[in-house]
């Protein structure tokens, strides 16, 4: 964090600005005229781009280097994470698992 | 109401780890708070939140949440057949509250074939009880941030990735969204020395880009296969 007060409310006035932006004009426009198919095919795969460029990052860099081995915590719980939500589909049994998992995997470490 | 609860459920969770997230990451509670009640839009916040905390500038956080909010134009999209014939206030008070639960919410309502005129109000219940949610579970998550020491110690910052594997195994069907998650998942890496985080951003585009562009390769592909059979 290196912002200050007030250069944080321009960031929520900016944020407010650009998110309604995304929600109303289209609601008014598209009742008339309609979007075209590539543009609406495109705007589907955003979702999981953005979700996946955030997860990796976070879960993988550690000090400012690639860290793909066991002694990473935060890898071994996104495993167990992504693992659960595969087999039941559901959402907060995942992260339970997945927070479980990093709590566990600690401590091994810690006695390793 | 009642077809918006289990929605509640999922929303609220969500709520109390972006205030906690917030505090962790040293933004003030009364940003947090305000960014809940002008912003009003779940997955954007949280990214905010995460990429406020890792130092990223004023530019980034708008620009990526202009990119993570792209969506609702595809929910704004399918929902304006439905509103379109309401008056203009309503449109603009509607489009406020257009999240992604609402909006899947309120589609199954409109999809239903009877010719109830009162759809609307339905859609505006169900955002006004998102929206009440989604104030009351920030200001708890908020409370308790501030009264955890060390968030991070307790691996709360793992809790924002944990939530994003859960919400993005269920999307992975298919080709074309295994090739958008490879391009956009290797450029995160790759470009993470970028300046400011402007790397998700490109990892981004490009994902949704290579994405699409193989789905339509597929749905082409298969049409090309059966014509050169028939000849």
């Amino acid at each position: 964090m290196n912002l200050d007060t007030s250069s944080l409310a321009l960031v929520v006035a900016g944020m407010a600005a650009v998110t309604y932006v995304s929600r109303y004009p289209i609601l008014f426009l598209a009742g008339r005229f309609g979007l075209p198919r590539s543009v609406m095919d495109a705007l589907s795969f955003v979702p999981p781009a953005v979700l996946i460029a955030v997860i990796l990052p976070s879960v993988l860099l550690r000090d400012g280097g690639l860290q793909l081995d066991w002694r990473n915590e935060y890898l071994a719980a996104a495993l167990v994470t992504a693992f659960i939500s595969w087999r039941s589909q559901r959402l907060f049994l995942a992260i339970l698992c997945g927070m479980l998992a990093l709590w566990l995997w600690r401590g091994l470490l810690l006695i390793v | 109401m009642r077809a918006t609860l289990p929605l509640m459920a999922g929303v609220i969770p969500f709520g109390i780890i972006f205030g906690a997230m917030s505090v962790a990451g040293g933004i003030p509670a009364g940003i947090a708070g305000a960014m809940s009640a002008f912003v009003f839009a779940g997955s954007a916040q949280l990214i905010a939140a995460g990429l406020l905390s890792s130092g990223a500038g004023i530019v980034v956080v708008i620009t990526t949440t202009f990119f993570v909010n792209l969506r609702h134009n595809l929910y704004a999209a399918t929902l304006a057949p439905h509103v379109g014939n309401l008056p203009q206030r309503w449109l603009l008070a509607l489009a406020f509250w257009l999240t992604d639960e609402t909006y899947l919410v309120v589609i199954r309502r409109y999809a239903q074939h009877d010719r109830s005129p009162y759809k609307h109000w339905f859609h505006l219940g169900s955002a006004l009880t998102m929206y009440g949610s989604w104030q009351v579970s920030t200001w708890l998550g908020i409370w308790a941030g501030g009264s955890i020491p060390n968030p991070a110690g307790w691996g709360l910052d793992f809790a924002l990735p944990a939530t994003f594997i859960g919400m993005l195994v269920p999307l992975i069907r298919g080709r074309s969204m295994l090739v958008c998650v490879t391009v956009a998942g290797a450029l995160s890496l790759a470009l993470n020395t970028l300046p400011n985080q402007f790397g998700m951003v490109i990892a981004v585009c490009a994902g949704a880009l290579a994405g699409s562009l193989t789905q339509r390769l597929d749905i082409t592909a298969p049409n090309r296969q059966r014509e050169t059979a028939a000849s």
